[in-house]
């Protein structure tokens, strides 16, 4: 016991201590830590929006058509930018003092929200010094024509070959700071780190049917690969022309497909395709660009997903009496 | 059931087809017990039959809503769709099986429903039609209709035979799916993993225009019911031909009333090209003429191709028309005059129920993998190949290895120079480290650089500018951040006014007085004193007083009459009896006055609500105390009545009945 009555009557006796009540809505941590809305602004600010393209890429030869362009992000830049929006009503000299002593704390706030921006509910809080910030900018007709392109980054090369699905947790995968089309056919996406190997997928959008085409100045002509229908594998040594329908844009002469995927052994058990295998022969599969340097070379990445298509004639049997359908 | 037919991880199942076990319609279940029992026969045993009604439902004219589980292309969107058909996935496995459409073949089991994707301008879709209208006139569905009304596709007959499948290809475009439950992907939302799923016939591409650039084309995707139209199908598709025609720039022509007259009479025409003919939403219909525009009609851009459309499609105009030396009409914006029975009898207006329809875009028709392969792939800062060919006149880009690019800056005095600036992306790594971060700057100007060649760098100058503008651009944010401040300064002042005691703060046990002081540092204050006082009390407090107190020691002496007296303290008691009670009679008897009553605010009646008032805060706290006293007796209730007064005390004590009490006497007394 330090303190002593006297002690006690003396100090209170010269201060004027006047505590006020606490304000409502206002927590105690409230006036340690910046206030959430202003820091998750600055934090989107950190992540450039909001800021014109022009002053991402100076000049249009920097990214011409058709082109992707990578990039470190400059710390340094981004907290100009900070200290610009922070400049913001500091009239006087005690205005930028008081800056001066808080700017350190906010931007290690910074640095640390910035990581958990992307974070998805019920991932673990991201911690630790703010790391080096990468990306790319996409210009193509890639991004307007297929809204949704997945980006996957990875930290590490994925040794798991085609048809693994690397989970958003995964500990290869790295996280997505910012991916946002700024222009029709401009992609921005922020890496947290600098990935070693980046894939960028067609969307998915469940599985699709289509052929190969191919558009001249006059039409359209389409090609289409026989897959073995046991095996699910496309046989590329093997494909049909796809034939249309004269004068009608487009339409394509299902049957005559068939009678020639038939013909070219894309049939399973008997000459005809059903529907079921004529689907397995239509299926196609996203395509993957993937960007870095490889260490190992690894056969058929261009393909997000390869499964094994099994079809099965025996809708029969599944209904067949007693059989309960699951 | 096969090991086979559960797929696994990453795998599905297709199955040519799922047929109900029941198509939809109404059934009579029929029954029937035969009884026989020792010397008597059925006969004599009769037990009636029972007739069950099933009305096995399906959707007819309308698909419900969660009975689709994606549509493909998404609708409403845009984009390179021209490679692939168009898909819809339904809930329901057994959903395109579920009827029969009259005349088509039972092997292979044929669909009731077809995908078909009508550009622009090929068909009109009218919504809300009434359910027996959704069907071309002289088709009847017979059985319940799910849909007071339905949407439905009016187009002409030779459209149907030249963009819906044929009665070969309807049965190929649909079937079942199986799919790994676990699969989110894969399924969509669906419950059980066996979905149906109906393809198109026909590659959304894009459209190409008068110098061969492509073109976007509208699309619109509709779920069609085919019961009672089997025939309206192609049987065959005709010879097919490996080039696809593309949708180019429509020629609309305007035809005057003449003019389609002498058209079909095979007389010269006098067509002219009109642009920009108002082709609202695509697939409404232009039925009023316009002004002089009797006429709206598309011309096709090869007369001969067209004809053999027609001829192909069973449908040719009159001879007459033969002639015609810029295409023939089709009738797919056909006006009122167009509906002459006497011509539209070659190619009537059928009408088919759309159970769902979705519309897209198609624009360009390059493909991803192709578009991906050929990217310019560099580090920011790294020029192009080729220079494009439209910068004539602009200097060369002056590009550093450092990612910095010169730019034109003009200078406050008005002065037009070269700058340097490198926007936040950067070619080559940057020194993140806490040391090399950029210390804070209050205004743009410091972060001018001037570098070694005498020019400025702009960059970080820019961005602090750029910033600044952004935030000065929100309002919510400029007082968000002034407001943050205010409360720093606020803060602060608290501080310092505690520090002046932080001898004393520091002091006291379990009490940290921080660097800032915040708002709740008074409760924690409070909380750290008592402790302080409760644990030292004497230190505060004083000694506290001893439980009991020793009694005073009387004096024994002189007779017992002295001692009495003494004890009263009244010495004058002693002697006489006689005068000690006149001396009694006369002392007078000190009797305290009550003028006030305890608790009350003077001058004010005590009234019913104060009793009320008092009553209730004394029963709560009656209430708590015993509550926390013998917590088990909490949710006893009272067994006392009365309405007005709802306690869970444990029963009536004695300061109830005083309350009560006054209270009574309260109310019953006049108002002093």
């Amino acid at each position: 016991m330090n303190i002593t009555a006297p002690l006690l009557l003396q100090s209170l006796k010269v201060s004027g201590m006047k505590l006020a009540p606490p304000a409502p809505g206002t927590s105690p941590e409230a006036t340690d830590l910046i206030p959430e809305e202003l820091r998750d602004w600055l934090v989107r600010l950190r992540l450039l929006h909001d800021v014109p393209f022009a002053y991402f890429v100076a000049d249009t030869q920097l990214l011409p058509e058709e082109s992707i362009r990578w990039f470190y992000v400059d710390r340094r830049w981004t907290d100009a930018l900070v200290q610009g929006a922070l400049s913001v009503g500091t009239v006087n000299t005690d205005d930028r003092l008081q800056l001066t002593e808080r700017y350190p704390e906010i931007r290690d706030a910074l640095d640390t929200a910035e990581r958990n921006v992307r974070r998805r509910e019920g991932d673990p809080l991201m911690q630790g010094a703010a790391g080096p910030i990468s990306g790319f900018i996409l210009r193509s007709r890639a991004v307007s024509g297929w809204p949704g392109l997945h980006v996957r980054a990875f930290k590490d090369e994925p040794t798991e070959g085609d048809g693994f699905d690397y989970p958003d947790d995964h500990p290869l995968r790295m996280r997505l700071l910012r991916l946002e089309r700024l222009a029709p056919a401009v992609l921005l996406c922020l890496f947290d780190g600098i990935p070693k190997e980046v894939h960028i997928q067609e969307p998915r959008q469940g599985v699709q049917f289509g052929v190969i085409q191919t558009l001249t100045d006059s039409g359209m002509t389409a090609t289409l690969p026989v897959r073995n229908p046991t095996a699910g594998i496309d046989e590329t040594s093997q494909s049909v022309s796809v034939r249309f329908r004269p004068n009608a844009a487009g339409v394509v002469d299902i049957q005559r497909l068939e009678r020639d995927l038939a013909a070219k052994g894309g049939a399973g058990a008997d000459s005809t395709l059903d529907s079921a295998e004529y689907a397995l022969q239509l299926i196609r599969f996203p395509y993957r660009q993937i960007y870095g340097q490889p260490d190992t070379p690894r056969p058929n990445t261009d393909v997000v997903l390869r499964p094994t298509v099994r079809y099965v004639t025996l809708a029969t049997v599944l209904f067949q009496d007693g059989v309960t359908p699951p | 059931m096969p090991v086979d037919q559960v797929p696994g991880n990453g795998e599905f199942l297709l199955y040519p087809n799922i047929p109900p076990k029941l198509l939809a319609g109404k059934y009579t279940l029929t029954a029937e017990q035969t009884i026989t029992a020792n010397g008597r026969t059925a006969d004599q045993l009769p037990v009636d039959a029972l007739d069950v009604h099933l009305d096995v439902r399906s959707p007819r004219l309308v698909l419900p809503p969660d009975q689709v589980l994606s549509t493909f292309p998404p609708a409403e969107s845009e984009g390179a769709y021209g490679s692939r058909l168009p898909q819809v996935v339904i809930r329901r496995r057994t959903l395109p099986w579920e009827r029969k459409v009259v005349g088509a073949p039972s092997t292979p089991l044929t669909p009731w429903l077809a995908l078909v994707v009508v550009a622009e301008g090929e068909a009109t879709l009218l919504p809300n039609v009434p359910a027996a209208q959704t069907v071309t006139s002289g088709v009847t569905l017979a059985g319940a209709i799910d849909a007071d009304v339905g949407n439905c596709l009016e187009i002409r007959q030779s459209m149907v035979r030249t963009i819906f499948p044929t009665r070969k290809d309807v049965p190929l475009l649909a079937h079942a799916r199986h799919v790994d439950i676990n699969d989110t992907e894969l399924m969509m939302g669906d419950d059980d993993g066996f979905l149906a799923v109906v393809v198109a016939n026909r590659l959304p591409m894009a459209g190409r225009d008068a110098d061969g650039a492509e073109t976007p084309v509208k699309y619109t995707a509709c779920l069609v019911n085919l019961e009672g139209q089997w025939d309206r199908l192609l049987p065959t598709a005709p010879t097919p031909v490996l080039t696809s025609v593309l949708i180019g720039l429509q020629t609309n022509v305007v035809l005057s009333a003449a003019t389609m007259d002498k058209h079909v009479m095979g007389g010269p025409t006098n067509v002219r090209n009109v642009t920009d003919v108002p082709l609202s939403g695509g697939l409404v219909r232009a039925t009023k003429p316009v002004d002089t525009m009797r006429y709206i009609a598309d011309v096709s851009r090869d007369a001969a191709a067209a004809a053999q459309t027609r001829t192909s499609a069973g449908f040719s105009l009159t001879p007459t028309a033969k002639g015609v030396s810029k295409g023939e009409v089709s009738g797919v914006l056909a006006t009122e005059k167009l509906r002459d029975p006497g011509i539209f009898d070659l190619d009537p207006l059928l009408r088919f129920p759309v159970l769902l329809h979705w519309r897209f875009t198609t624009i360009g028709s390059v493909t991803f993998e192709l578009l991906m392969r050929n990217l310019d792939s560099g580090l920011l800062g790294t020029v192009a190949r080729r220079p494009p060919a439209d910068d004539a006149g602009r200097l060369p880009l002056e590009l550093v290895d450092t990612g910095h690019v010169g730019i034109e800056q003009k200078t406050r005095r008005g002065d037009s120079v070269r700058a340097w600036y490198r926007g936040p992306f950067v070619p080559h790594p940057t020194d993140d480290s806490p040391s090399r971060r950029l210390p804070l700057a209050h205004a743009s100007d410091q972060l001018r650089v001037v570098i070694p060649d005498g020019r400025e760098d702009l960059s970080l100058a820019s961005a602090f500018e750029i910033g600044r503008l952004l935030a000065l651009a929100n309002p919510n944010m400029v007082a968000a951040l002034l407001r943050w401040r205010q409360l720093h300064y606020a803060t602060v002042r608290r501080t310092s006014a505690w520090q002046v005691n932080a001898a004393l703060l520091g002091a006291i046990d379990g009490f940290v007085l921080t660097k800032r002081i915040g708002s709740g540092a008074a409760t924690e204050l409070t909380r750290a004193m008592m402790r302080a006082v409760t644990n030292a009390p004497s230190q505060f407090l004083g000694s506290p007083r001893p439980l009991v107190d020793p009694g005073l020691k009387l004096p024994f002496a002189g007779d017992a009459t002295t001692l009495m007296a003494n004890a009263f303290g009244l010495p004058a008691l002693r002697g006489d009896p006689g005068r000690v009670l006149e001396t009694l009679q006369k002392t007078p008897v000190r009797v305290a006055k009550i003028t006030e009553r305890v608790g009350r605010v003077p001058g004010e009646a005590f009234t019913e609500l104060d009793a009320t008032v008092l009553g209730r805060t004394l029963e709560t706290r009656v209430e708590r105390l015993v509550s926390d006293a013998v917590p088990q007796l909490r949710d006893v209730q009272p067994t006392r009545g009365g309405t007005s007064r709802r306690t869970r005390g444990p029963s009536r004590d004695a300061l109830d009945e005083a309350i009560d009490r006054l209270s009574r006497s309260r109310s019953t007394e006049p108002d002093e």
